[in-house]
């Protein structure tokens, strides 16, 4: 129950910063080189806590090999999810994906998770 | 937006499983990193003017994170020998987003110099937070 209580506590803090992130760009808008700084920091961000601190005990423990298809298999189910799901990229629309391509790849991804 | 914010209650959750230290550093990196992305994130809706839309993304999107934490919580609970599993996983889909979805955005921007110093920059609170921390 304790670890319950504190993995809500910490991920309430993402919370935190999320409306802040709004508020700033309602107060900001954008200022491009605060931008790419800022995308930057993000990105660096998830990079460097994945493959420095989230990786090395999960390769003691499972071995490299297993470790990579595990990390391609969450790759791969983004990926898959980006095409599946309707939603907007942020700087560029890509147009209208067809129908079809969705059915196929959701076939796909039923048909890998079967086997 | 709102699958940006899964993998990384998932990644919280499986972390603090790990070490609470862990978790501690997981959690910061990602509050973190989540300022600058919502904010290049929400300038588009500024820009339209549409604050309600906005908030109410941002309000679905900021619960994203405890619900993924809460679910991962109850999958590590249930198949506690799977925690690696999902730790590889959640670094392969949080990998993934960013270099799919925000490093396009940056680049719009066209100042990679600038990206590049964010990039040395997060490397840099990073490794402060660790030392502060100790995992």
């Amino acid at each position: 129950m304790k670890t319950f209580w504190a993995v809500l506590l910490l991920s309430s803090l993402s919370f935190i910063t999320t409306y802040l992130g709004v508020k700033l760009a309602w107060r900001f808008r954008s200022d491009n080189k605060v931008m790419a700084s800022g995308l930057g920091f993000s990105v660096g961000m998830m990079l460097w806590i994945s493959i420095f601190e989230l990786l090395p005990p999960v390769i003691a423990d499972l071995g490299l090999g297993r470790t990579l298809i595990w990390l391609g298999a969450g790759c791969l189910l983004i990926f898959l999810l980006d095409f599946i799901l309707p939603h907007t990229h942020l700087c560029h629309e890509r147009g209208k994906i067809n129908l079809n391509l969705k059915v196929a790849y959701l076939v796909g991804l039923i048909w890998s998770a079967w086997v | 937006m709102i699958l940006h914010d899964f993998p990384e209650g998932f990644a919280l959750a499986s972390s603090y499983i790990h070490s609470s230290n862990l978790g501690i550093l997981v959690a910061l990196s990602i509050a973190l990193h989540n300022l600058p992305e919502e904010w290049a994130m929400s300038v588009p809706l500024v820009v339209l003017g549409k604050k309600k839309v906005l908030y109410r993304m941002a309000f679905v999107s900021a619960l994203a994170e405890p619900v993924g934490a809460i679910i991962g919580l109850l999958i590590v609970s249930i198949f506690f020998k799977f925690n690696s599993f999902l730790m590889a996983f959640t670094a392969g889909a949080m990998i993934f987003i960013s270099l799919h979805e925000l490093v396009p955005q940056a680049k719009s921007y066209k100042k990679p110099a600038l990206f590049f110093l964010g990039l040395i920059l997060s490397a840099l609170v990073l490794w402060a937070m660790n030392l502060l921390i100790r995992v």
